[in-house]
């Protein structure tokens, strides 16, 4: 018995030591197969931008773009330097932990000229949920033709209201068919905005309350 | 103030506001069990109607039961509420209706007026409130008076309320002598619920669960546990089927006896249910190419590629680390499984082996190497 229960602890002591291993490798950016030429121009970004704690994928992702493309090496390097300073932007805005995917969506809405501090905004009406749809929907709001303060000030509007992602999805897909209509985007996103805003959490609570204190279609009849 | 006057104070206060709706009518069969008579099983009507927008709530429900041993009864509630929001406080009043009828007693009724403050916040809130009014039953009226504290949390589609409900009422007792002379006693009651109720949605399932525990602690009220569990499994957008089983306490702020239930019902919704809001597929002209992706869960996706006239089709983004893949015909449509984590994604396609092109139906965002990408949200 005494034997059995040391080789179990063994198995146990092996595979913890073995974790951090396993972890340091999971940990690694994923490394996309780049061109020698390409790969050389961008390891001092990668460098300074993994120590400085940040996620290098996405400039290997932006490399490999570039690559897949055939966009001259100059114009990726110059490419992936932006992307590197957005991230680190983006890191300290949506601090203190934001994800891969907040960072992606960051980085895409500084690009489009979404002020930083909207990014503080947003992290301080989201609290601690993801911030990535919300921040993907106001980049492809801006990029329907929605003017960037509108967008912002909405998508903030939102959030502080309690908005899910699935009611930034449907508010997305509501302007998307509107300016494919012909709407301009700034009224659509208005008009839509009307019909998002009952179904919000915040919206919903005084129903939900009047249901759960009058509970009409849960009382049974004697 | 009536619902007639509130309905109109609010409908002139949101005149551009659209409204949420929820319209169901559920027919079915339903056990009742109570300690006074034999189990009864009958035939079950109720319907519900609710309309809300920011400002305005307003619900009514009914539900009718024809039992096997010839008693029928009705039950009608209606409660509407006109709310004004300011920062993260929410001040409501409105006013609840409800009429019960039964074939062999007495109709009763209540009318009750109450006043809530709300503090919210994104995702969870709380509120108190107090209300009073009257309530007739046995042809006696008398005062009734309440309070409500309760607290909501909610993610996605789940949500948690729990309430605190101290009610101040009576209860009027009948007594029938042997010459007919009838004697009724009013007996003043006070006894708080407690209440927990959680509601999960799961694709086209719903789930209901109610719990109750009652303090009586003025008069014979008693006190006591009840719970009950409901669900819905919408089999089209329109069409569900629900059932529910439960014991509930007395009520006497509707007259409702204490009783153990089971319904089914087939239910019936005016409004398409979400979980079947699949949007039609994107079109696209000859030579374009549109796309969608689905949660196919563990973090997938089934993406999928309309274009007409197409007969090769790849695709390329963030989510293949861009690297070309080829995708499968799938009728009308090319569509594979991807892992697609929630958020924007960057997308191309190519036809026939040409260039390759942003989705004409996504936004195209410029990716900084000189030509424009596709941009798709995942939820």
């Amino acid at each position: 018995m005494r034997a059995r229960f040391l080789r179990d602890s063994s198995r146990v002591l092996l595979v913890l030591a073995a974790a951090p291993a396993v972890l340091a490798a999971q940990a690694q950016p994923a490394r996309p197969s780049l061109d020698p030429a390409i790969d050389s121009v961008i390891a001092p970004i990668v460098a300074r931008t993994v120590a400085a704690g940040l996620p290098a994928d996405l400039l290997y992702a932006k490399a490999r773009e570039g690559q897949v493309r055939r966009v001259p090496v100059d114009r990726i390097e110059a490419t992936v330097r932006t992307l590197a300073q957005r991230i680190e932007v983006a890191n300290a805005a949506l601090a203190p932990n934001p994800s891969a995917q907040e960072l992606r969506a960051a980085t895409d809405a500084l690009a489009h000229n979404v002020p930083e501090a909207t990014l503080r905004n947003m992290r301080r009406a989201a609290a601690n949920n993801s911030l990535a749809v919300p921040l993907g929907v106001l980049t492809a709001l801006i990029a329907r033709g929605v003017s960037v303060d509108q967008a912002t000030v909405k998508v903030v509007d939102l959030l502080q209201r309690g908005a899910l992602p699935r009611n930034f999805i449907a508010l997305e897909e509501r302007v998307t068919e509107d300016v494919l209509a012909g709407r301009r985007p700034d009224e659509s996103l208005d008009l839509r905005l009307k019909g998002i805003i009952p179904n919000l959490p915040q919206s919903a609570a005084t129903t939900d309350a009047l249901q759960a204190t009058s509970a009409p279609g849960k009382k049974r009849p004697r | 103030m009536s619902f007639a006057v509130l309905a109109c104070l609010g409908t002139a206060g949101a005149a551009n506001a659209q409204w949420a709706r929820q319209t169901t009518f559920d027919v079915g069969a339903i056990r009742l069990t109570r300690d006074d008579f034999a189990d009864t099983d009958g035939v079950n009507v109720a319907a519900l109607w609710s309309r809300w927008n920011e400002r305005i709530s307003m619900v009514a429900s009914g539900a009718a039961t024809r039992a096997s041993d010839g008693r029928s009864t009705g039950i009608a509630v209606g409660s509407a509420s006109y709310a004004v929001p300011l920062r993260v406080l929410r001040f409501e009043a409105g006013g609840t209706g409800t009429v019960l009828g039964t074939s062999d007693l007495e109709p009763s009724s209540s009318w009750l007026g109450f006043g809530r403050a709300h503090l919210l916040g994104p995702t969870r809130g709380v509120w108190v409130g107090a209300g009073g009014g009257r309530v007739r039953t046995e042809n006696r009226s008398y005062g009734a008076a309440t309070g409500d504290f309760g607290a909501w949390w909610r993610r996605d589609q789940h949500r948690l309320t729990m309430t605190v409900a101290p009610v101040r009422t009576s209860t009027i007792t009948t007594f029938v002598f042997d010459d007919e002379t009838v004697l009724r006693l009013r007996d003043p009651v006070g006894y708080t619920d407690f209440s927990l109720a959680a509601h999960g949605a799961w694709g086209a399932f719903e789930v209901d669960a109610l719990g109750v525990v009652r303090d009586g602690w003025k008069g014979t009220v008693d006190a006591g546990t009840s719970a009950s569990l409901a669900g819905a499994w919408w089999i089209t957008p329109y069409v569900g089927l629900a059932g529910a089983v439960g014991r509930q306490l007395a009520d006497p702020m509707r007259g409702t006896a204490q009783a153990r239930y089971a319904t089914i019902a087939l239910r019936l919704s005016a409004e398409r249910h979400r979980a079947a809001r699949r949007p039609p597929p994107p079109r696209a002209a000859a030579g374009e190419a549109s796309i969608v992706a689905s949660p196919a869960g563990e973090g997938k996706a089934i993406v999928r590629v309309y274009s007409p006239g197409a007969r090769r089709v790849e695709l390329m983004g963030d989510i293949t680390g861009w690297e070309p893949v080829e995708l499968d015909r799938r009728g009308d449509h090319w569509e594979r499984r991807l892992t697609m984590a929630s958020g924007p994604h960057h997308v191309l396609v190519r036809l026939d082996g040409g260039a390759w092109i942003a989705p004409s139906n996504l936004p195209r965002i410029d990716d900084e190497l000189g030509g424009r990408v596709g941009l798709i949200i995942m939820p």
